[in-house]
């Protein structure tokens, strides 16, 4: 390899900050008025192939049938099963608000009682350890008055005995 | 069924995409803002096969796609070939309107240079009219080292 | 109106962690060069560019448009391709329609990625349902280190099998002067190394490289003039995956992922009934150390559960039986735009012999080649080096 000669490089140093408002529509907005209001997290089935969802969804994903009756619609959790997991030990820029992530931040998979679906939501526990596939976990929510009808009204789910 | 949930409160999820970058310009453009910041000389670059000559800098040939690796001077002075005058403002803008846009073409170039256009009544613009760069008091090695474009005064 | 459609000029930059000394179109450009001088042409009998990258990686949009002086598509028709991860395989698939459908004669496809100028993790998690779960994913390893966990509980893959996926990943790459970290490891080595990702640690993902790969395309008449050694694209497929929050894990082990759905459709259309023989490499879009056990079985390549079995026994290695990844694959070399295309690239190099030091010591005759990414998604090309 030749030796570069020293030369002065130029950076441009640039900040992209662009904000969003993002219309969850339905019945999305129906489920996170559910979580808001009554702790309920709801799933829903597809009348055609039977598929189940969490959230609930508006179109079946395998055969674009709709599926959106809400009388339908059956409550699933607040308990649940470990299906996997991660620990994320290194921080990086959260880019929907500009912070450093928090770490060790432990994200599972929850399999929730009352349906075959699973949610995705953020671990209390995050000692690795203490984590197993198969473990018995629960939704924690906020309280009331702190719930603004998003996907953090539940702040976490934490390991339960039975 | 539908129309029931339409009319409760509609629910959004709010937040920004907010990213640093840092972009190189490669050796060759760090040349050419190199001689803005340092001798307030705006460079353009030839290309050894065609002759043409490009500024902004590129370090390939817009015509024949040969390499380009040479810097050759101009002088900072050039013809108003387009303008606009932007009355609205936005976020990302860099002046406070109104202000005028120019494209450019400098003296020796073949291609032209966007850029501000300032000491200027807007109508007083028009396409053809001479124009020489005014550069900040301080400079960075950016493309804003270039206050703005202003018209050339007739002497006498 | 079809001709068939072969590879005839490869050009790879060498891939770094920073390349200060030239911007974006500069490294382009050094892998353009270095296509159109394997195929002996010039930028002039191209007529149609096809680029592709990921998007917010370097912060600009439209960068195809930026960038038009150094890809030499100025005049020419092309399009950019934006698929995430899979963008280095659709964009050379979209040159396949193109000139497949003899709309083009010769197109030149371009992936490269700059990702030592953007926040790749956060730009990644965008990518998001922002309701849903962008919350819960850290960039693009966050979902395959759920599934590398699921995977192990499922079928018993103890975490050496990862180790031992680097080990050989690493010999690969110290063989391959384009990859980026070429630094040896050993299976002791890579299990001692930091975590990141529980259960992936820092040398079983893959690194945030920087870098450029250039690939001209021909028809069939056209070809066989240009270059003595056409490596021909024999058949592709693309399948998608929904994921709204990873949902579709609830049925892991259960439903057909994408790799499955291209594997089968590949296999089949080709009558393979024996892939592991019939073909005879296979460079995969392998990100992090789990993908190759889960997905040689998930491709069909194996039975289930016998992935990380097959790895054990030494069957992926470059003298291997079946080798996976002889470049070293995505876990040494990973500028993500261009690392599908790299898999291509690699693919027809060992189809032609031209590989190098990091040559399989297998006679090629049909090799694989994937791309992975967006959400869950595959692209699966099948090259040969014969019409027969
Ligand atoms: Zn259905
Ligand atoms: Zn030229």
């Amino acid at each position: 390899m030749k030796a570069k000669p020293q030369l002065e490089l130029i950076y441009l140093d640039m900040t992209l900050k662009m904000p969003f408002k993002w219309n969850t529509g339905e019945p999305l907005g129906e489920f996170f008025r559910e979580l808001k209001a009554n702790e309920k997290i709801y799933a829903n089935q597809c009348p055609t192939c039977g598929r189940n969802y969490c959230p609930p969804a508006n179109i079946c994903t395998r055969d674009h049938s709709r599926c959106n009756e809400k009388d339908k619609w059956v409550a699933v959790g607040p308990k649940g099963t470990l299906l996997t997991f991660f620990i994320c030990e290194q921080s990086f820029l959260i880019p929907t608000t500009g912070e450093m992530l928090e770490v060790p931040f432990s994200v599972g998979l929850v399999m929730l009682d009352g349906a075959p679906v699973v949610l995705q939501h953020c671990l209390q526990e995050t000692d690795v350890e203490k984590i197993k596939p198969g473990m018995r976990v629960e939704a924690v929510f906020k309280p009331k008055e702190e719930r603004k009808g998003n996907i953090f009204d539940i702040i976490h789910f934490k390991t339960i005995k039975e | 069924m539908a129309n029931e949930v339409v009319k409760k409160e509609p629910m959004f999820t709010e937040g920004y995409v907010i990213m640093p970058y840092k972009y190189s310009v490669g050796t060759l453009a760090s040349k050419f803002f190199i001689e803005i910041r340092d001798h307030k000389k705006i460079n353009g670059v030839k290309c050894p096969k065609c002759n043409i000559v490009i500024v902004p800098p590129r370090s390939v040939c817009i015509k024949c796609f040969n390499k380009i690796e040479d810097l050759v001077e101009l002088s900072g002075k050039g013809t108003l070939v387009t303008y606009t005058v932007a009355h609205y403002d936005s976020a990302v803008q860099a002046m406070k309107p109104p202000y005028a846009i120019g494209v450019i073409k400098l003296d020796g170039a073949d291609t032209a240079i966007t850029h501000f256009i300032g000491e200027v009544d807007f109508k007083e613009l028009k396409a053809g009219m001479k124009l020489e760069a005014v550069f900040n008091e301080t400079r960075n090695a950016n493309i804003l080292d270039i206050k703005y474009f202003k018209p050339v005064k007739n002497k006498g | 109106m079809t001709q068939r459609v072969a590879i005839v000029g490869i050009g790879q930059t060498n891939h770094s962690g920073r390349r200060p000394y030239h911007n974006d179109g500069e490294v382009i450009y050094d892998a353009i060069s270095a296509a159109l001088a394997d195929a002996q042409l010039s930028i002039k009998d191209i007529d149609n560019v096809i680029i592709g990258d990921m998007e917010l990686f370097e912060g600009h949009s439209l960068n195809d448009a930026m960038l038009l002086d150094y890809t030499g598509a100025e005049g020419r028709s092309g399009f950019k391709m934006n698929t995430g991860g899979t963008v280095g395989s659709m964009n050379v698939i979209s040159g396949w329609y193109n000139v497949a459908s003899e709309f083009s004669d010769t197109t030149l496809v371009i992936g490269w990625e700059k990702h030592d100028e953007g926040p790749t993790t956060s730009a990644i998690t965008t990518i998001w349902d922002p309701a849903i779960n962008r919350p819960f994913e850290v960039g693009a390893i966050s979902g395959l280190a759920m599934i590398s966990n699921a995977y192990m509980t499922r079928s018993g893959c103890p975490l050496e099998v990862g180790a031992i996926v680097r080990a050989q990943a690493s010999d690969n790459a110290a063989r391959n002067p384009k990859a980026h970290l070429r630094e040896r490891y050993t299976v002791q080595d890579v299990m001692s190394a930091r975590m990141v990702l529980y259960p992936l640690n820092l040398l079983m993902i893959c690194p945030t490289s920087l870098g450029a790969c250039a690939l001209v395309l021909a028809g069939e008449k056209k070809a066989r003039k240009i270059n003595k050694k056409p490596v021909w694209i024999r058949d592709h497929a693309t399948a998608h995956q929904v994921t709204r929050g990873m949902d579709f894990m609830a049925e892991a082990g259960k439903i057909d992922t994408s790799m499955t759905v291209t594997g089968r459709k590949i296999f089949q259309r080709n009558h393979i009934t024996k892939p592991m023989e019939e073909i005879q490499v296979f460079e995969m879009y392998d990100p992090c150390a789990f993908c190759q056990p889960a997905w040689l079985e998930e491709f069909g390549l194996c039975e289930a559960g016998q992935g990380w079995r097959l790895i054990e026994k030494g069957v992926t290695a470059r003298e291997g039986s079946f080798p996976v990844s002889p470049s070293g694959g995505t876990l040494c070399t990973n500028a993500i735009g261009d690392t599908a295309t790299v898999r291509v690239a690699e693919a027809a190099l060992q189809l032609r012999g031209d590989a190098g030091e990091h040559q399989v010591t297998r006679e090629v005759k049909m090799a694989l080649a994937s791309g992975y990414g967006g959400m869950y998604w595959t692209d699966l090309l099948l090259l040969s080096n014969t019409l027969d």
